[in-house]
């Protein structure tokens, strides 16, 4: 099994009581609550935290893109991977970028040069992740979100077409066009970096990233582990309608997990940090939620109707836990939930999201140092 | 009274049809057709009403080349044309509004008279529209309204199955129409003063939507338009004060 570390970055000195005044992290978050001075710590923290995981034999360490928030302080999540590429030089350590958000740009030629360019600094080490953004990004840069499915594949195509086809060449869509198309530098492996397609999960995405000229990742985030392995079969059923088997390393699960000495230290220790999570960090209205045409309106009618989003209702440490949505406990309660959930669908990337709401630095690092040192050798790495 | 389907520019469209007389074409707002009765009554009492779901809301199809305003605008056009009505009375509001003052730069002669009852389409800097997309169900209810009430009524009027659907459909369509720029459209406002007709421009003095502020813009692209504030009254003038505004109505579209 690949696993990998991540990190969303939140802003976990805010001051939540301050926030909950708002009506959600997101968007309209006043911005005077962020402070530069812990800011900028908090920067050093977590990068140098990505590069102890590195250092511990993780597979790769990855970063992605968020707007206008606490819950994630990547912007510009390239700026970030050019560090740690720069951090884990002369290693095999991959740099995933999950995902830079296609939708949201105007000129996604500068996502191709940008990500060709970490992928010379990196000589190889980049891989590509491509997303929507989340719906609260499309009232943040105003960016109409009827037309966000059409982008993102038109500005995929207009990227893989700048990496793998000799330029210039001119490109002609509804959204964007270009005379030429000549991208400097040329990514850096060939054909191309490595394209991954994580996801909240959904039947359209899995059709069109498991095509055989794609055979994409797929890694569903942050579900319950019932979805995730419902996703995983049903991308395994569309590879067969195209006629061949997936491979394991196609699907993936990115998932918050938190080990220590025994279950009950791990569940006390990470408790009010994954509620935060959940209950804050992701707590956002509806509306903000799914702006109209981000999901098709019979997906977003079904969850009006339940209202069973994981963004409207107070989740605690056990209800996350019975879901599976968040991996907690000893090393070998970790490692039997892993291979629980691999035994079903046989994934063969896992994404540990170690880091998660306002978890420490202490924690956050014997986290990763409990896991590389008793989980890991437990998973069958190929290493 | 009949309800209609029409197919234009290959969409099927919903078209009821009211009253005698020179014809006038209701264009109805972002939350789609909720014309009250009592409206609809006062103005078949003088009007032929062509009263449509505009593409992609209510009742018609969402057809694939309906991407902006300008495309609502040419459909009309196109309507009418199969109509055989060469020039007809519009009372168009917020959306609906936006859309009649659209077909009145392409195509002036077209309208004789309209009524834009807190229209979208121009820009008035420093001053936001409310942000429909970005207010929760309750707040887009309150603010659609002055009469508390009402809006009370609305808010706990929970929507049958296909009530939703249909506010998802108008909702998806209204943003896709006018999400960005904002139910602004830049060229309207480059060539607005090509609207010659006689318009009246109606506001509720307490639209919390579409400000009451906005009608001075239009005023000052359009100095020959005729302005009405209505007293008490929110975003949805048809259905706060459906009296006044038919009242208004005859008065701004002149005889028939």
């Amino acid at each position: 099994m690949e696993v990998y570390a991540f990190n969303l970055m939140p802003y976990r000195h805010l001051d939540f009581e301050a926030a909950r005044q708002h009506r959600a992290l997101w968007t309209v978050l006043p911005n005077t609550l962020y402070d530069p001075e812990r800011g900028a710590d908090l920067y050093q923290e977590y990068i140098d935290q990505m590069v102890y995981a590195a250092s511990l034999g993780f597979d790769g360490v990855c970063v992605n893109e968020h707007h206008q928030t606490a819950y994630g302080l990547m912007p510009a999540p390239n700026l970030i991977a050019s560090i740690l590429i720069d951090r884990t030089r002369g290693t095999n350590v991959k740099i995933p970028v999950i995902g830079r958000a296609l939708p949201l740009v105007n000129n996604p030629l500068n996502i191709a040069e940008e990500f060709a360019l970490l992928d010379n600094l990196s000589k190889g080490r980049l891989i590509a992740g491509f997303v929507r953004g989340i719906g609260c990004e499309y009232h943040a840069t105003g960016v109409n979100p009827a037309f966000s499915h059409e982008r993102f594949h038109e500005a995929h195509d207009l990227i893989v077409r700048a990496w793998t086809e000799d330029g210039p060449f001119s490109f002609e869509g509804k959204h964007f066009n270009f005379r030429y198309t000549n991208t400097w530098p040329r990514p850096y492996q060939r054909p191309r970096p490595d394209i991954w397609i994580p996801s909240q999960g959904s039947g359209e995405t899995i059709t069109w990233a498991a095509e055989p000229s794609r055979k994409y990742p797929f890694i569903i985030t942050f579900s319950p582990i019932a979805s995730v392995l419902k996703y995983h079969m049903q991308y395994r059923q569309q590879a067969e309608t195209y006629g061949y088997a997936a491979n394991g390393s196609q699907l993936g699960w990115a998932v918050p997990i938190y080990v220590a000495e025994t279950d009950e230290i791990a569940r006390k220790e990470a408790k009010a940090h994954i509620e935060m999570l959940f209950n804050t960090f992701l707590k956002v209205p509806i509306e903000m939620l799914f702006p109209p045409g981000y999901t098709s309106a019979a997906s977003l009618a079904a969850n009006l109707a339940g209202r069973q989003g994981m963004s409207v209702q107070d989740q605690t440490i056990d209800s996350l836990i019975e879901k599976g949505t968040f991996v907690v406990g000893s090393a070998d309660t970790v490692v039997r939930q892993i291979k629980e959930a691999q035994a079903v669908s046989g994934f063969e990337k896992l994404i540990m999201m170690y880091q998660f709401g306002t978890l420490p630095d202490d924690l956050a690092r014997k986290n990763l140092q409990l896991f590389a040192e008793d989980v890991m050798p437990q998973l069958g790495r190929a290493g | 009274m009949s309800n209609d389907v029409m197919i234009v520019e290959g969409c099927s469209t919903r078209v009821r049809r009211e009253g005698q007389g020179e014809p006038l074409l209701l264009l109805h707002g972002f939350e789609g057709r909720d014309w009250p009765e009592e409206l609809i009554e006062r103005l078949a009492s003088r009007y032929q009403l062509i009263i449509p779901d505009h593409p992609g809301f209510g009742a018609s199809d969402d057809p694939k080349w309906l991407r902006s305003i300008d495309d609502l605008a040419y459909f009309y056009l196109s309507l009418l044309e199969q109509m055989s009505m060469p020039s007809v009375r519009v009372l168009g509001h917020s959306l609906g509004g936006w859309v009649a003052a659209e077909m009145a730069i392409r195509q002036p002669r077209t309208i004789s008279s309209m009524v834009l009852v807190a229209p979208f389409g121009l820009r008035l800097p420093g001053v936001l529209t409310g942000d429909v997309f970005f207010w929760t169900r309750e707040e887009r209810i309150t603010s659609l309204f002055h009469d508390s009430a009402l809006a009370a009524a609305r808010i706990n009027n929970s929507s049958t199955k296909e009530e939703l659907e249909q506010q998802l459909k108008n909702n998806y369509t209204a943003a896709r129409l006018g999400w960005e720029p904002r139910f602004f459209n830049p060229t309207l406002e480059r060539w607005v003063q090509r609207i010659a007709c006689a318009t009246g421009l109606v506001w509720g003095d307490d639209d919390k939507v579409v400000p009451p502020s906005y009608v001075d813009v239009w005023r000052q692209k359009l100095p020959h338009a005729q302005p009405f504030l209505v007293k008490d009254c929110g975003h949805l003038v048809h259905i706060e004060k459906p009296k006044e505004l038919a009242e208004i109505a005859f008065r701004a579209l002149g005889e028939s």
